[in-house]
């Protein structure tokens, strides 16, 4: 209840600060955009970020050298205006905007960006410490070169796809920072972040709200906000109260049971927009008889995805064709999810000389909801039942977070449910990540490792050719549906809701929610 | 007296370095670290161990132990794992919510509790002895109840009210605490929204020392009006309720005064679930974030916060005791604070 | 034995005692009848009836998972007075000897175990439960043991209490002036003499453990998700209780009908067993 109380002082906060006077004024108070999600941001230092809610506030304040375009998923110049490829592939070089200061008046120059890399990758750089997460995304860049105060040079490793290098550089790991204000403090940077963005954040009140204020400065215009205050209200109906009283004007983290209700709410317009994530069904691939591709694509068999779709989310999800979602990598035209077959699936373990009944695996679920399966412990209760029709016995495991990712990393698990939200709308970033045999122990769940595949999702990073790439990231699927390693369930669809007449907010697909273009209608 | 507080306070100390002992060893006690917390699903081994030896995870528990009593006395309680900022900051700016929400809840439940109490006292005889049969009942309901539960039942039923509530106007805090901010800022409109925003959670958390107050204050109260005295006092045909006010109620509110300090310790206890269900920003939303996602230096922090209160609380309950009757200050040990436990449900009788 | 028929009288006249007997009375009925009078399976999700007011063939109405509330909170039963039991259980084992041995041996080594207890009391119960399920994780074991430990301490300062007293008795002097071992002696004189304000401690303390368990369930602490225990039913369903009443109304009522029934029971007991102590 107290965040009431903190909001009526946040909004007014907008108006007295449009220095009419009196403050309050029905047009004043239209300046301040007001949007609840679930919790508190934890750091707004761009390197340090790994949740959602802090990368929906630094979003607003940071930038990187490139960016997702407003609609899909394609990369437009940002704080760099253009960009050269070396015909070797391993020399980058970026021309960067010029004119541009950090929210403190500080420069935008290469110094910034050398400064930020050097901070990411260097171990002895005075700024990076333990915290620094994502560093894997960077490690094929060799060195970042000052040419003149706007073009730096990038020196890679290896010749990786375009797609991917520039991918990884739209990512929040790589939002520009200022070195000398990150310098000057850099334990504090985290609560009082410097960017070039759109917005400059005013106040943060830890677990209640962040204030953030327009920057007239900015170069893609100023914002047609004056403020945009982001409040942290734990429960959803606390939220969807807010927003059917208007005192909030957008949310996000609908429950797929209550959007059907929103709809019907005057005043209220439901958002649905396809994302970037998976959740999964892991094998794990050391432990006999999961050793056995055909094992596992009997078990594969067995599930019902539309069941989970229907029953975990309402409709409000894509059934898996392939583990990379379709906003990522396009499956190939007319391809649809695996059917379920019990026939067939007693037959291939009749082939291996197993019975069903003779089966029994543990089947771990996640102690609490992940954005990529709301309700894991009934999925896991589903997939329970599903195989238990096959005759095959699950006994569901689940342990405190840390202790389930600590003891599925190693290995201690049967089949386990997990997923992933992409950072970079790359299938290398799906693919690689889950199953070359590097990142057992790590991310990947499967224990899975066949060396062919290996040298295909390296050959495929490096692949120059966009459509060729496509193509063998396609292939490899489709050679992933025979090996099974993992099940891909579904694609859950990003639910968010508005107040009608709001426009200019939009879920992107890498969940990020961007301010800039948001405006009220004209009353 | 100064020796016996003294001698009491340094009993104190081992009871905080215990605290601190147990909330250290205890998480290393299952697998699982802050590293696997830190990065979730996206984490390599190399980068969970880099972080937990970052964290000092790995250095051997006494070591553990030193450097967190060390910090703890030159004002350093760590940094919080999930937030990653000074736990003595956070700790800082939740206190004053905390301490708002138990305030008020006092104001609530000291008052409202002796009246309910001498009312049921002196509700002797028939019919009045109607209202002590309903007040008793209704204190025992209150002990009963669970914090949480009628927290969510005001929520229902009484929340619409609050949903109307417009925006107000803005306000720096100068104390923390929203009320007293408010009036301090001289802002009629933004107290009213302040206090009501206060209300529900007050009301919810003062309901079981309320209870237990009032049960105490009903026993203390019969007690004291079947002696001599009051009798004597009754027989000069001064009246009953006079007698019981003049006379009677300043004996009776000695054990009142001691469970009443004992109860206001207990509401740190009823604040982590009354702060939970109003999404209160206090101490005990704090605790419980910090235990659902293992945030150690952070639950560490909260909780010694926590042992200081309780054992300062205990320890001014046993002090006043000890004012009121010297014989104790000769017996040593615990006093009655620390005879009567927590302060629950066992705690009116 | 006709002390005992004698206190049971002094129970069932008082009215508290009445009500409380009925009330545990009910709850136990419920624990062992469960699956006789659960409509439904507790566990059996019907995603096409979720939210169901009551009525009709949900007379509690269902969850946010389609479950039947009635039979949950039936089943619940169940669950809670397992949870009470095992808990007041540990609490006893661990609280009586560590308070008899603190009581009889004395010295360092009751300074050591009462000064542990003290630690154990610097916390609220609901803290030092929910600070032990954070570390164990969540689970009905942990839970009761949890809930256990924070009660243990009562046991504790009980038992010692009674041992200092009654040691001081000449029969117990006697007897150990006659040589007769510690073990012996504190099991045969001190315990019985002991175990009147202990059954009222045990009564007290399964409403606490009752309240406690619910709290850390409520609180996302206690039983494993889906669980059915009353608690956790809330906290399973948190974003639906406001706008369905019906999850958050029942189960909850169910925590404070059984906490109300241990104390009304525990009132009574107190009387039942020191009928001089009457308010």
């Amino acid at each position: 209840m107290r965040w009431a109380a903190a909001l009526g002082a946040a909004l007014l906060a907008g108006s007295g600060c449009d220095c009419t006077g009196g403050g309050g004024s029905a047009a004043a108070r239209q300046a301040v955009f007001v949007y609840a999600r679930g919790a508190d941001a934890v750091t707004l230092d761009p390197q340090k970020i790994d949740d959602g809610e802090s990368v929906l506030v630094a979003a607003n304040l940071f930038e990187g050298l490139v960016r997702y375009a407003e609609e899909g998923v394609a990369l437009e110049p940002a704080l760099a205006t253009r960009w050269e490829r070396s015909s070797d592939g391993l020399r980058w070089t970026f021309e960067l905007r010029s004119g541009v200061r950090f929210h403190d008046g500080e420069p935008f120059d290469a110094e910034a960006v050398a400064y930020t890399f050097r901070r990411i990758l260097d171990p002895q750089h005075p700024q990076h410490d333990a915290e620094i997460l994502n560093e894997a995304l960077y490690a094929d860049i060799a060195a970042v070169e000052v040419l003149d105060p706007h073009r730096v040079r990038f020196r890679l490793r290896r010749p990786v796809a375009p797609e991917l290098f520039l991918g990884n550089l739209a990512v929040y790991t790589a939002f520009i920072v200022p070195p000398r204000a990150l310098a000057r403090d850099p334990v504090g940077f985290g609560r009082r972040p410097v960017g070039t963005g759109p917005f400059i954040l005013e106040r943060w009140q830890a677990d209640q709200r962040i204030e953030l204020r327009a920057n007239p400065q900015y170069w893609g215009g100023a914002p047609a906000i004056e403020r945009a205050v982001v409040l942290a209200i734990k429960e959803n109906s606390s939220r969807r109260q807010l927003l059917e009283s208007g005192q909030v004007h957008a949310i996000d983290g609908v429950n797929p049971v209550d959007v059907e209700r929103l709809r019907g709410l005057p005043g209220v317009e439901v958002l649905v927009e396809p994302g970037m994530s998976v959740g999964y069904l892991a094998f794990n691939c050391r432990r006999p008889p999961l050793d056995r591709p055909e094992v596992r694509r009997a078990l594969a068999l067995a599930i019902d995805r539309e069941a989970i779709v229907r029953l975990n989310f309402h409709g409000l999800a894509a059934p898996a064709v392939q583990i990379t979602p379709p906003s990522v990598l396009p499956p190939p035209a007319g391809a649809a999810p695996p059917r379920r077959d019990l026939a067939q699936a007693r037959r291939l373990l009749a082939g291996a000389g197993l019975a069903p009944e003779a089966l029994r695996f543990t089947l771990w679920a996640m102690p609490n909801p992940r954005p990529y399966l709301p309700e894991p412990k009934k999925t896991a209760q589903l997939i329970q039942d599903q195989l238990g029709e096959l005759g095959v016995r699950c006994e569901i495991v689940t342990y405190p977070w840390d202790v389930y990712l600590n003891k599925t990393r190693q290995g201690e698990h049967d089949l386990c449910l997990l997923g992933w939200t992409a950072d970079v709308a790359d299938p290398d970033n799906f693919l690689f990540v889950f199953f070359h045999s590097a990142n057992r122990g790590g991310t990947n769940f499967s224990f899975f490792s066949d060396a062919a595949l290996d040298e295909r999702l390296v050959a495929a990073q490096l692949e120059g050719d966009p459509a060729a790439r496509r193509r063998s990231y396609l292939e490899i699927e489709a050679r992933l549906r025979e090996l099974v390693p993992l099940v891909p369930l579904v694609h859950p669809q990003q639910l968010g809701a508005q107040r009608a007449g709001l426009r200019g907010l939009r879920l992107h697909p890498t969940g990020r929610k961007l301010f800039h273009r948001v405006q009220f209608a004209e009353p | 007296m100064v020796v016996y507080a003294l001698r009491r306070l340094c009993q104190a100390v081992p009871v905080l370095l215990g605290v601190s002992l147990v909330v250290v060893l205890a998480a290393h006690l299952v697998p699982g670290s802050p590293g696997e917390s830190f990065v979730g699903e996206k984490g390599t081994p190399e980068k969970i161990r880099e972080l937990n030896e970052a964290l000092g995870w790995y250095d051997p528990l006494p070591v553990q132990w030193v450097r967190y009593v060390w910090g703890a006395l030159h004002g350093d309680l760590g940094r919080s794992f999930a937030s990653r900022r000074p736990v003595v900051d956070e700790l800082g700016e939740r206190i004053p919510a905390t301490v708002e929400l138990a305030l008020a809840a006092a104001l609530i439940a000291v008052p409202l509790g002796i009246g309910a109490g001498v009312a049921a006292a002196l509700a002797h005889r028939f019919p009045w002895s109607l209202l002590d049969h309903g007040l008793s009942a209704l204190a025992l309901a209150g002990i009963s109840f669970p914090v949480f539960w009628l927290g969510l039942l005001l929520q229902i039923y009484v929340y619409p009210a609050q949903q109307r509530l417009g925006p107000l106007s803005v306000l720096e805090p100068v104390t923390g605490l929203y009320v007293l901010d408010a009036a301090l800022a001289g802002d009629a409109a933004l107290l009213a929204d302040a206090a009501l925003h206060l209300a529900l959670p007050a009301v919810a958390l003062a309901t079981i020392p309320l209870a237990i107050i009032a049960r105490m204050t009903r026993a203390s109260m019969r007690e004291v009006l079947a002696q001599d005295y009051i009798r004597t006092a009754r027989a000069k045909g001064l009246g009953r309720v006079r007698v019981a006010l003049r006379h009677a109620l300043r004996n009776a509110l000695v054990p009142v005064v001691t469970v009443s300090g004992v109860q206001l310790a207990a509401l740190l206890g009823g604040a982590v679930l009354t702060e939970t269900v109003f999404q209160w920003p206090g101490l005990g939303t704090y605790i419980v974030r910090a235990a659902q996602k293992k945030d150690l230096p952070a639950l560490q922090g909260a909780v010694l916060v926590v042992a200081v209160v309780f054992v300062l609380a205990n320890l001014a309950v046993d002090l006043a005791y000890a004012w009121l009757d010297p014989r104790i200050r000769a017996g040593g040990g615990g006093g009655p604070a620390a005879a009567r436990g927590g302060g629950g449900a066992g705690g009116a009788r | 034995m006709r002390a005992g028929g004698r206190r049971l009288g002094i129970l069932l006249r008082s009215p508290q005692g009445m009500m409380g007997l009925l009330l545990v009375g009910a709850l136990v009925l419920a624990a062992v009848a469960a699956p006789e009078l659960a409509p439904h399976d507790p566990h059996l999700s019907r995603p096409a009836h979720a939210l169901a007011p009551p009525g009709g063939s949900f007379p509690l109405g269902t969850d946010a998972l389609g479950q039947d509330i009635a039979s949950r909170v039936l089943w619940g039963a169940r669950v809670s007075i397992a949870i009470a039991l095992g808990a007041v259980a540990v609490a006893a084992l661990v609280g009586v000897p560590v308070g008899a041995v603190a009581g009889w041996v004395g010295g360092w080594l009751e300074g050591l175990l009462m000064r542990l207890v003290d630690v154990m009391m610097a916390l609220p119960s609901i803290v030092l439960a929910l600070t032990i399920t954070a570390v164990l994780g969540r689970g009905i074991d942990n839970v009761i043991l949890a809930v256990g430990l924070a009660e243990a301490p009562r046991f504790a300062r009980q038992m010692r209490a009674a041992v200092l007293e009654l040691k001081a008795r000449d029969f117990v002097l006697a007897s150990r002036a006659l040589g007769a071992g510690a073990l012996r002696l504190v099991v045969l004189h001190v315990l019985p003499g002991a175990l009147p304000p202990l059954i009222v401690i045990a009564t007290l303390g399964l409403g606490t453990a009752v309240l406690d368990a619910a709290g850390l369930g409520f609180l996302g602490l206690g039983a494993e998700p889906g669980t059915p225990e009353w608690g956790t039913m809330l906290s399973d369903n948190v974003d639906y209780l406001r706008d369905y009443p019906w999850i958050c109304l029942y189960p909850g009522l169910a925590i404070a009908l059984s906490v109300l029934g241990f104390n009304l029971l525990g009132d009574g007991v107190q009387k039942a067993l020191d009928p001089r102590q009457s308010p």
